[in-house]
């Protein structure tokens, strides 16, 4: 027997002596050496478990990190495509807006309006539209009440047009002020500034008087704002007079000019 | 004599930290692996003696009545070291199924003892998988850090 099972004396003995502490622990009689063993192995056990909980900790953030920086990649993509449909949402908008104050100004009954976005500005403004659209050479381009040039290069998806400010642009245009009035042509200087000439001494002008368009050319239909005069050049033994003409806004500024078509 | 007492000792010391270890942090019962794979390496009466111990220490340490786990570990190494006896034993891969076996009743009787359920999986899964392991480790540990006697040839 003691051959085929080991240690069999020693075996009963100590389960002897483990039923033996099993009943005093049951009777709570070991609760003194249990409390003082306690004071050693409790720290111990603390420290194990902080230990364990730091470390967890520890990996659990170099994880979320992981994840964090994957949800950031997503997120800015998502704030860049936002952004972009916002541009988008306000460009539309503002195009809406310019279409419906357009309305307001030139009436749609009788003049038959192009919609175009500006697409490029150097000597000449660029426009998205061209003969695909029904554009033509020599059409006006306008903004509400002001005129912005006139359509000299056509091709099938864009144009360009000329502007007032551009040396080859003439326009024939009165000016109209609390003074009077006053005829002239308007010519294209180099830079941003437009020069009226041919204006008559006996003629009024003053600075901040509103130049329009004659109309006397084809195109282009009488009243459209040109500029406001910005200076007055008069000199005695000159025959004509002179004035300086700024326009009233910034090409840049504009979303959307309108093609005015026969 | 010397080096093996110092063996035992830090065999001994191994254990206290993994009993603080397996109390704490880890919920594998690895001090009985490593048991049940001495008991199987070198089934001697000290295995009884750190099943006896280690039991009492566990019970302390898990909050459990001192002496209801050295009296389940003493059954579980003694049926182990008769199973070493066993032809079976020549299989290193005992180690894998023992562990199960023995783990699921040790798991059964502390869920019976506490009024639970016994739940087995997974934890009787990943004792088996670590138990080859540590199995293999305790026998280098056994063959090649303890001196034994030499060997005297009658002639």
């Amino acid at each position: 027997m003691s051959k085929a099972i080991p240690n069999l004396r020693t075996f009963f003995l100590l389960t002897l002596l483990s039923l033996i502490i099993l009943l005093f622990d049951s009777l709570n009689l070991l609760a003194v050496p249990k409390r003082l063993i306690f004071y050693i192995t409790n720290p111990i056990s603390f420290g194990l478990y902080q230990t364990k909980v730091n470390l967890f900790k520890q990996f659990n953030f170099i994880y979320s990190l992981r994840i964090t920086a994957q949800e950031n990649k997503a997120l800015k993509e998502q704030i860049g495509k936002l952004l972009s449909e916002n541009a988008n949402l306000r460009k539309n908008l503002a195009e809406t807006q310019t279409l419906v104050s357009q309305q307001t100004h030139l009436d749609p009954l009788t003049y038959n309006l192009i919609p175009t976005r500006p697409i490029g500005a150097g000597r000449y403004l660029k426009i998205d539209k061209g003969s695909d659209s029904h554009i033509k050479l020599g059409a006006a381009v306008v903004f509400n009440d002001n005129f912005v040039g006139k359509i000299i290069q056509v091709s099938e998806k864009a144009s360009n047009v000329q502007l007032l400010t551009d040396p080859d642009s003439k326009v024939a245009a009165f000016s109209q002020g609390l003074e009077g009035k006053s005829k002239g042509v308007l010519i294209g200087q180099f830079g941003s500034e437009i020069l009226m000439d041919k204006i008559l001494h006996e003629e009024k002008i003053s600075v901040g008087d509103l130049v329009y368009s004659e109309g006397l050319e084809s195109f282009l239909p009488r009243g459209l704002i040109l500029g406001r005069v910005t200076e007055v050049l008069e000199r005695q033994n000159e025959i004509f007079k002179q004035a300086k003409v700024k326009p009233v806004f910034d090409i840049r500024d504009l979303e959307l000019v309108f093609v005015i078509q026969e | 004599m010397s080096f093996k007492i110092l063996i035992m000792k830090t065999l001994i010391v191994i254990l206290i930290i993994i009993s603080f270890i397996q109390s704490t942090s880890l919920p594998l019962n690895l001090v009985l692996i490593i048991l049940i794979a001495r008991a199987l390496v070198r089934p001697d009466r000290f295995n009884l003696i750190l099943a006896f111990g280690f039991g009492l220490f566990i019970s302390h340490l898990s909050l459990q009545p001192l002496g209801f786990k050295s009296l389940i570990y003493l059954i579980l190494i003694q049926l182990t070291q008769i199973l070493s006896k066993s032809r079976l034993s020549a299989s290193q891969f005992l180690i894998m199924p023992a562990t199960a076996i023995l783990s699921s009743i040790d798991l059964i009787s502390t869920s019976f003892l506490n009024h639970q359920s016994p739940q087995l999986l997974p934890e009787v899964l990943f004792e088996s998988l670590v138990s080859l392991p540590i199995f293999f480790l305790v026998r280098v540990w056994e063959e090649r850090f303890i001196v034994r006697k030499e060997i005297k040839l009658r002639l």
